[in-house]
Parts: structure tokens; C-alpha cells; sequence
């Protein structure tokens, strides 16, 4: 894509390029700090460790970290700033959907701009600007385990997927089983998964209920296909061999607990079977399409006869929150997508043991989870292919870009999708981008999902991508109808006068504070020979060249 | 849509982008010209990701067959006189494909291409019988997708070892190739578990943008600094795998995109979908294959969007156009080139569905029919057995998921052994193959495939 940006371009200075706006991306931090866990001040200010450890934490936690907030949570402390950030409200993306429809219009016949996009924008926005970054991060982790995927009718439709993703949102920080039945009963996951007007079965028209929900909400959304151990090893047999945790008898029972739902709709009553509806209610149950009977579901629990069908569907999904297999299942999948690739037994037995219970005595507690995750002893080790599409997201916060009301969708658009290979609710199935399983040739036998969607071509569709974004003299395909959007490169330009300084905040701001020393002699042997150029051209050379590096694609903790 | 076909247009003109041609190894490249290879083979794997419904596919016609076909798939049945007919009778009954299947009626028809029918992954030969007494080994997570797409594409339905059957296959074959290893096996789609050899993987090329050079690698600065980067010995694993990843698009990305400069001008017209463009590249690249010091290739593409739970009729009617068109457009292609012969393609997908209804769509099931297109094909009749479509049939596991008559390594081996696999080879290349040879379900190819 970007080959015509010619050799030159790395070392020319681009006049008028890389400027922008100034302001920052996040609220200023309370004023009142709120908790002091990060350990006494002295008046010259937070230690070299104390910004390491806001660059390490702020690296898991959000977007992409800013100057502002590694200053404030080196000062204010780990514990302030997850405190802080599991007490804020949440910022949802339906609200941002309407106005840009309120501004532009739902018309999908030669519409202003496509209304598929408002969502991108609303996520771009949310992950970007809004101060609530944790849960907007792991609504994002959601995304990529309860798979709902922008096709068919859906990829028109920005209001279900928006409220889809809010819907995660809400429960980010909530208890599973809550998020499990708004999973369930969201019309875009029943459209995703075709369980919506999903009938009884019909004797004469010789049809049967659809097995797709049931399955996957087995295999992918709660408990696998294995019996596990707490840690997330696989329970064996006699024989060494993994034992299934269901088989297709119980399939076609979860598939009759999964009929009789249909859209809500805003005005009148539901009518099972219409192909349309309320993309942003939970769907309804139709009991006379529902099937009836008992029915056999795990472990030798028995759905009664004569439930409703929104009973049938608690008692199920009772059923699956129950099982042993979700705490190890599902924290690990969470640890993967935060953390890293390979977490040790011991951390996966140490997550799921809080997914069991809280310390109050409570299951599924998702706060409580993720704060096991975030401050295991074993985060700060962590090694995980940074995500493509998350790359491009740090960039553009981290530099403090300003996509406000009506911004470039350049950043958000098909381009993007095409040199990430990602992009937000759009996976190619319901098993994501990659699997949690995956292990690359030549790894040694690690994990590491990323690394599947990492090809020949996506390692230079990324760097062709920063090349872009710094040096691009035109915003990517920025609509005449949206401002443009570009990097605010002076904050860094401003520590260039001290070259240590400079590389520090490259390290805290790009690599989670810890940078290869081979790294760094490679970046600043290539600023000795810009040495000449403005100095806002150094800055585009060293960031060229920091996010081409393998040490940024790949977060490393303690093997330094 | 506009700006996706404005994208498409930026990404093949940055195809033929040259920028990286300055750092090409030119001495290799004249000493592959040398190598000219007249006995080029070459195998495509299309990958139908979800699960094709291919019990709409292929379809029995005559009046009785079609009537128990109607009777089983209900609302998912298509119309007796929608389907194009095939000519001949197979195992008694006349035959006819969906009706978007126009390309693959022709070429069936023509002798250079086939269907073998209710095929499937296997570990060793399974009756009913065994498999409710559970004395027999099954493949690992039947009916689930993502199981048994790495069932098909590993070739080891028992184990999940970390090769695929196209990567064990060029492992085997590696001496007929000069060029460069990851020549050998080309994926238009990413990487894949059936190219993953235990020496070789695949090399990935994006079929719209064609081969993508890294921006600004030609300044000499730049390059220093990232050559340098690339060669930190001591990073950690992950990081390693990594930066090889870049180096390989650095090293091979040169080759492919020198050749593919150089490719052949068809006449035969592509449409511009995702799937036709992947197979145009294909065609291309075999066209230069002497350039790529190739002899002995694999071609992977995935297709997807098959899991039709609902909407089957509408969802495979507005999907399999694009499919006929890209196969029809592709062998049109190769015997224009005078390469039919020497590239065999064959489809696979995840699974069979259910013969019977959810009332929208079909669920998971087992065995399949899959294509195979080439003139190495003996085509115009069909292989396997086609199931009896009634539901008392031993075969139907409930709702109409089958258990395979066919073994996928039947196939697979068929086209090891016409590729070149010797008969030592092929228990490497296909470790469960010679406990099914043998057995009914290791039989229903004989002869698919000349001049093996």
C-alpha cells in the first residue's frame, strides 16, 4: 500500500505534516488522588521504578498510555490508578452511534457515509478519549471471546453492534453469569449464531431445533471442549486421554433450551419468526415456539418439564456458570488477551480460585478477576505478540491524536482492516482472529494466538502502516465531510533536547517501560546519523524505527 | 461498494511496486531461470471455512433418489428442475449439481472434474458398530468446527502434531525444489495448519495487494537500522519468531515480487472478488514457477462464510457463483498456460451438515463431498459412495450426519502418490494412511487421478 512512500521520506522533513492538535486525550486524573498505594513521594518527584511501573500497568490497561497518564500514575501508584479505574462509570459507544446517525443518516442507498462505520467511529473514539480505559479494554478482550462479527445484515446495522458492545461494557466489571445471559439474549449474538427464531421441533415439517448456540456457548464461551483442571490443564483418563466435557446428546438438549426467542420490537407486540427488529433490546421468549420436556444437560442436571422458556434458559445457563471449567477456561482466555501467552498453571489456578470465589463468597465476580489478573506476580513477566489492530490504537493515542465528534475515519476504516488484518467486531468466525491455542513454527512450543494472523505480508502491512501515519502527507482516506486526524509529535519533540530523556519515554510510552538494550543502541546509533534534520524529523525517525522493531511487536517483561 | 474497489486498485498497482527490487540476491535469480521444470506439479487446496452444506452440492436427480432427498432436507431441498444435470449414472442414479454450479457441470461433464462423495477425516477404519461401542479411535472433537477443519487440514484427526498434510507433503518432496524452501508452499489466506510442514511452512501473499515491500527500506539508514534489529540473536522466543517473520518478507518477498512481474498476461478474464483474485494469483505464480525453482507446490486459499445455519438456499445461492466462477475462471487459466494436467484442485471444508432442518438452515455434522478439478482428473463420474438419503440408512448418526464412507486420507493419498510421494514416504506423509488402505473406507478413489 505504502510503497510509493519513497526512501526519502524517512528523511525528509515534511512541512506541515505531524502537527495537530494539542490537547490531551484523557480527562486530567482527580485532583484528590483517591489512594496513596503508590508509596511516599519525595518532593523530587516519582522514581525510576515508580514509572516503570506505570508504564508496565498502564501498558495492560489501556489503549495505549500518554505522557499525562504514566505522570500521573507513577505519582499516584498502581493501586490508585486500578482503584480509579474500576470506580468509573462507563462510556458507551450506542450514544455516539445516534449522533453520528442524527448527523448523517441510517440511508445504506448512497448515504452521506456508510452507517456501518459509525460504529468504528464510536469504538475509535471510546478507545481513544474516554477516561474509563480499563473497561473499554476489556469489553475489547470480550469482543474476542463472546465472537459477534460484523456480517450480512449486521455489518449494516451500527446501533446492534454498538449496543452489543455496550452490553459487554456493562458487565465488564460485573459477574459472569450476568454478562453470560446479556451475551445470550442480544439480538446481535442472536443473529451472529442463529438463535434467534429458533424454533421448536416441527414433526410434519421434520425440523429440529438449531444446534449452533448451544454449541458454541459450550465450546467457546464457557467451559471448552475438555474437563479441566483448575490450573487449565486438561483433565486425563485412564488412557492419558482428555475428556469431553459434552457430547452432540447434549448439544441437541441445549439446542431445545435455546428456541422460542425472537426480536423485541419498539412498538406492538414480538411476533416469533420476523426477520426484524429491536437490534438494541434483549430478545424475548415466544414460549408456544419454545420445546418442552425435560432436558438432560451436564454433570446429571435435569431442566424440569413445565418451566417457561425464559426459565429453561436460566436453568441452563445455571448449569454452564456452575461448571469447574469456566473460572480456568475463561480466565485463561482473559489472561491471554491482557497479559500473556503462556501463563503458568499456578497463575491460571490462581485467577480461577477468585473466578470461584471472590472472598465474599461469590462466583463469577469479573472485578475481582480481572484485579487477579492484573496484579499477579507473574503480569509483570508477561510475553505476548502485541496485537496488530491494539499497535495501531497505541500509536494513535499514545501521541496523543485528537479524534473528536466527527473525526477522520481514515483510522478506522477498511485500510486499516486490510494492513492489521483486525478490526473491532469483525472476525472472520465466531473463533475469533486466532486461536488461544495457536503455537508458531519455530516457537519452541509456545502459545502465542497473535502470531496466526502474523504472515509475510501483515508484518509489513503494520510498519507500512506507522509509515503512513508519520509520514503520510494525506490522512487516510479522511471523508470531505470529517476532519482529519494526525499525530501530535511535540510533546516528544520537546524531550529531544536531552537524548536519554527521549529514549525513556519512547521505552515507557511504546514498550511497557522496558526496552532491549540492543534496541536501544539500534535507535540511537540511527539518531546520530539524523543529527542534522529538525528535530521533529529525528522524532519520525526514532518512532520509525522503534515500532518496526520486534522488541515492540512483542511486550517482554523479566527475561531482560 | 466505491471505496473498497478504489482499494483495490491501490493495492495491485502497489504490486508492481519496485522499490525493493535494488536489494534482490540477481545471482540467484539468473540460476533459476536455468532451472526450468517441465515436470512441475502442483496441488490446490481450496478451504471452505464453516462447513459447506455439500449435500446441496451434489444432488441425487433421479425421481426416487431426489424424492428421499426432498423428504430428508425439507425446506433446505432445491427444486428437482433447478438442478444442472450430470450426465451418466452413478451407482444407479442420475445426479445434478446446485444450479450456480455451472463450471463445475462443465468440467464434470468435459472429464476434468469430479465429486467424491460423503467423504471424511477418519484415524482408522470406524463401522457404525465400533463407534457406538466405543472401541475405536475417533477424530478429536467431531462436529465442532474448529476441530475438524484441522482435522481435514492436518491429516491427524487424533492428534493435533503441528503439521498439515500439504506441509508433510513438500517435506517429502523437497529435492525436486531449488529455489527457495517457502516457495514450496504458497498460501493466498494467511497461515494455515495445512501447510505447516516439519521442516517448511508457507510463505503468504496477499492475493489483492499482491507482494507488499516494507516502506522506506531502501534508504540506507532505515535498512541498517532494521537489518540490525532483525538480527538481535539473543531476543527472547517470541521475538524471534517475529522478527523472522519480517526477515522472510524481506528475503523472499524480493523473489515473488521479481516474479511476479513477470507472470503471464491471461486472457482468460478474473472477476474481481477476493476468491477469483486469489486464484488468478495462483495461476500467475505457477505460471513463473521456473523463476521460483519450483517442481513440487502447494496452493492454499480459504473461502469462507459456509456455516449457514439459516438461510442455507439464499446464503449458498448468493455464495457459489463466486466459487464456480473462481474455479472455472482458474482452469481456464492453467490450460492456457498448458499447465491443466500438472495442477490438480480439490475443495475441502470443515464438515458435512445434517441432511434434516433446523427450519432455517443445517447443523453440523461429518461426512462431505468435496471437488476435485483437473485434467488429471478421470471426471465424469462420481467416486465414493453417495449415501442412501433415507433416514434408517446404518450411515445417518441422527439427523442426517453421516459417517464417512470415504477417508479423507484416501484422497489425500491419491494425490501424495500423483505428486510423487514414493510408497516409503507415505507413511510420514499421511501416518494413518496405512492402517485404512486396506479397509472399504480407504477404497473409494481408485483411480481418480492419471498419470500418478
Amino acid at each position: 500500500m505504502t510503497g510509493k512512500l519513497c526512501a526519502a521520506l524517512v528523511l525528509i522533513a515534511l512541512v506541515g505534516c505531524g502537527g495537530g492538535g494539542g490537547s490531551s486525550p484523557i480527562d486530567p486524573p482527580p485532583g484528590d488522588g483517591g489512594g496513596n498505594s503508590g508509596g511516599p513521594v519525595t518532593p523530587t518527584g516519582p522514581s525510576t521504578a515508580d514509572y516503570l511501573r506505570a508504564a508496565q500497568i498502564l501498558d495492560l490497561t489501556t489503549f495505549g498510555p500518554t505522557v499525562g497518564d504514566i505522570e500521573t500514575v507513577a505519582k499516584e501508584g498502581v493501586g490508585w490508578w486500578l482503584d480509579e479505574q474500576f470506580a468509573r462509570p462507563v462510556t458507551l459507544h450506542e450514544p455516539i452511534v445516534r449522533r453520528y446517525g442524527a448527523q448523517y443518516g441510517y440511508e445504506l442507498q448512497n448515504p452521506v457515509i456508510f452507517p456501518g462505520l459509525y460504529r468504528r467511529f464510536a469504538f475509535f473514539e471510546n478507545a481513544l478519549t474516554a477516561p474509563d480505559q480499563l473497561r473499554q479494554l476489556t469489553a475489547y478482550a470480550f469482543t474476542q471471546i463472546f465472537v459477534v462479527s460484523a456480517t450480512g445484515m449486521l455489518n449494516n446495522n451500527p446501533i446492534g453492534l454498538a449496543s452489543y458492545y455496550d452490553t459487554l461494557l456493562t458487565h465488564s466489571f460485573g459477574n459472569f453469569r450476568d454478562l453470560l445471559r446479556a451475551v445470550t439474549l442480544h439480538p446481535a449474538m442472536g443473529f451472529y449464531l442463529s438463535h434467534v427464531n429458533n424454533a421448536k421441533s416441527d414433526p410434519v415439517a421434520n425440523t429440529f431445533p438449531d444446534e449452533n448456540y448451544a454449541r458454541e456457548v459450550m465450546q467457546l464461551f464457557t467451559i471448552g471442549l475438555y474437563e479441566l483442571n483448575q490450573d487449565g490443564t486438561p483433565v486425563l483418563d485412564t488412557e492419558g486421554k482428555p475428556i469431553a466435557t459434552y457430547d452432540n446428546d447434549d448439544i441437541q438438549a441445549f439446542a431445545k433450551v435455546f428456541t422460542g426467542l425472537t426480536y423485541d420490537v419498539n412498538a406492538g407486540s414480538p411476533v416469533f419468526g420476523r426477520n426484524q427488529g429491536a437490534m438494541n433490546l434483549p430478545m424475548v421468549m415466544i414460549d408456544s415456539f419454545h420445546e418442552g420436556g425435560e432436558k438432560p444437560l451436564l454433570n446429571g442436571y435435569v431442566v424440569p418439564d413445565g418451566q417457561s422458556g425464559m426459565q429453561d434458559i436460566e436453568s441452563a445457563l445455571d448449569n454452564l456458570f456452575q461448571h469447574p471449567n469456566v473460572g480456568p477456561f475463561i480466565g485463561r482466555q482473559l489472561i491471554q488477551r491482557l497479559v500473556t501467552s503462556n501463563p503458568s498453571p499456578e497463575y491460571v489456578a490462581r485467577v480461577a480460585a477468585v473466578f470461584a470465589d471472590n472472598g465474599s463468597g461469590v462466583r463469577g465476580d469479573l472485578e475481582a478477576v480481572l484485579r487477579a489478573i492484573l496484579t499477579d506476580s507473574e503480569a509483570s513477566d508477561a510475553s505476548r505478540v502485541r496485537e496488530p489492530f491494539r499497535r495501531h490504537l497505541a500509536l494513535n493515542r499514545s501521541l496523543g491524536t485528537v479524534p473528536v465528534a466527527g473525526s477522520d475515519y481514515g483510522i478506522t476504516g477498511f485500510f486499516v482492516q486490510n494492513l492489521t488484518g483486525q478490526m473491532v467486531l469483525t472476525a472472520p468466525s465466531v473463533f475469533n482472529f486466532y486461536s488461544p491455542f495457536y503455537r508458531p513454527p519455530g516457537g519452541q512450543g509456545l502459545q502465542s494466538p497473535e502470531m496466526q494472523i502474523t504472515t509475510e505480508d501483515s508484518v509489513v502491512g503494520l510498519i507500512n502502516l506507522f509509515a503512513r501515519a508519520l509520514y503520510g502527507d494525506a490522512p487516510m482516506h479522511t471523508h470531505p465531510e470529517l476532519s482529519a486526524v494526525a499525530l501530535d509529535l511535540t510533546p516528544l519533540a520537546a524531550y529531544m533536547d536531552d537524548r536519554d530523556t527521549f529514549m525513556v519515554w519512547v521505552e515507557r510510552l511504546f514498550f511497557g517501560g522496558q526496552m532491549r538494550e540492543q534496541t536501544r543502541d539500534v535507535l540511537n546509533d540511527t539518531l546520530d546519523e539524523v543529527i542534522d534534520l529538525p528535530t521533529e524529523d529525528q522524532v519520525k525517525v526514532a518512532l520509525y524505527v522503534a515500532l518496526a522493531s520486534p522488541d515492540q511487536a512483542v511486550a517482554e517483561g523479566g527475561e531482560l | 461498494m466505491i471505496k473498497r474497489r478504489q482499494l483495490l486498485q491501490r493495492g495491485l498497482k502497489s504490486a508492481v511496486s519496485l522499490s525493493v527490487l535494488g536489494s534482490l540476491p540477481l545471482g540467484l535469480m539468473s540460476s533459476l531461470r536455468a532451472q526450468a521444470t517441465d515436470d512441475y506439479r502442483a496441488t490446490v487446496c481450496v478451504l471452505l471455512a464453516g462447513g459447506a452444506d455439500s449435500f446441496n452440492l451434489l444432488v441425487p436427480r433421479s425421481n426416487q433418489a431426489y424424492s428421499q432427498y426432498q423428504q430428508r432436507r425439507s425446506d433446505l431441498a432445491l427444486a428437482q428442475s433447478d438442478l444442472l444435470p450430470l450426465d451418466g449414472e452413478h451407482n444407479g442414479a442420475a445426479f445434478g449439481v446446485h444450479p450456480a454450479l455451472s463450471n463445475i457441470q462443465r468440467l464434470f461433464n468435459n472429464g476434468s472434474g469430479t465429486f467424491v462423495s460423503n467423504i471424511g477425516p477418519l484415524v482408522e477404519p470406524t463401522t457404525r458398530a465400533a463407534l457406538e461401542a466405543e472401541s475405536v479411535t475417533l477424530p478429536l472433537g467431531l462436529f465442532s468446527h474448529s476441530d475438524q477443519i484441522l482435522s481435514w487440514q492436518t491429516a491427524t484427526p487424533a492428534n493435533r502434531a503441528g503439521t498439515g498434510f500439504g506441509g508433510r507433503l513438500i517435506d517429502a518432496l523437497a529435492a525436486a525444489n531449488t529455489g527457495v524452501p517457502l516457495a514450496g508452499n504458497i498460501s493466498l489466506s494467511g497461515n494455515n495448519a495445512f501447510q505447516a510442514g516439519a521442516a517448511v511452512g508457507s510463505y503468504s501473499l496477499n492475493a489483492t495487494a499482491g507482494v507488499r515491500t516494507i516502506a522506506g527500506y531502501d534508504n540506507r539508514i532505515f535498512q541498517g537500522a532494521l537489518d540490525r534489529l532483525l538480527a538481535d540473536s539473543n531476543a527472547p522466543t517470541l521475538q524471534r519468531v517475529y522478527a523472522d517473520k519480517i526477515q522472510s518478507a524481506i528475503d523472499v518477498g524480493g523473489l515473488f515480487s521479481n516474479a511476479l512481474e513477470q507472470a503471464v498476461s491471461f486472457s482468460t478474464p478474473f472477476n474481481e472478488d477476493p476468491f477469483s483474485l486469489a486464484m488468478k494469483r495462483i495461476a500467475e505464480l505457477i505460471s513463473v514457477r521456473d523463476l521460483l525453482g519450483v517442481a513440487r507446490q502447494t496452493f492454499f486459499v480459504t473461502y469462507g462464510g459456509w456455516d449457514h445455519h439459516e438461510d442455507t438456499l439464499g446464503q449458498q445461492a448468493a455464495m457459489l457463483p463466486a466459487l464456480d466462477a473462481g474455479l472455472g475462471q482458474f482452469m481456464a487459466a492453467l490450460n492456457e498456460i498448458g499447465m491443466g494436467s500438472q495442477v490438480t484442485t480439490y475443495t475441502i471444508s470443515d464438515f458435512g451438515r445434517t441432511l434434516t432442518s433446523n427450519g432455517k438452515g443445517s447443523d453440523h455434522g461429518w461426512g462431505g463431498n468435496v471437488m476435485v478439478l483437473g485434467e488429471s482428473v478421470n471426471g465424469g463420474r462420481l467416486y465414493g459412495d453417495f449415501p442412501e438419503l433415507v433416514e434408517d440408512n446404518p450411515l445417518d448418526l441422527g439427523r442426517g450426519r453421516f459417517l464417512p464412507t470415504t477417508a479423507s486420507d484416501a484422497l489425500f493419498a491419491d494425490i501424495a502418490r500423483w505428486m510423487g510421494v514414493t510408497d516409503t514416504d507415505m507413511a510420514t506423509v499421511l501416518p494413518n494412511w496405512p492402517g485404512l488402505a486396506d479397509s472399504p473406507q480407504g477404497q473409494g478413489v481408485a483411480g481418480l487421478l492419471k498419470n500418478v
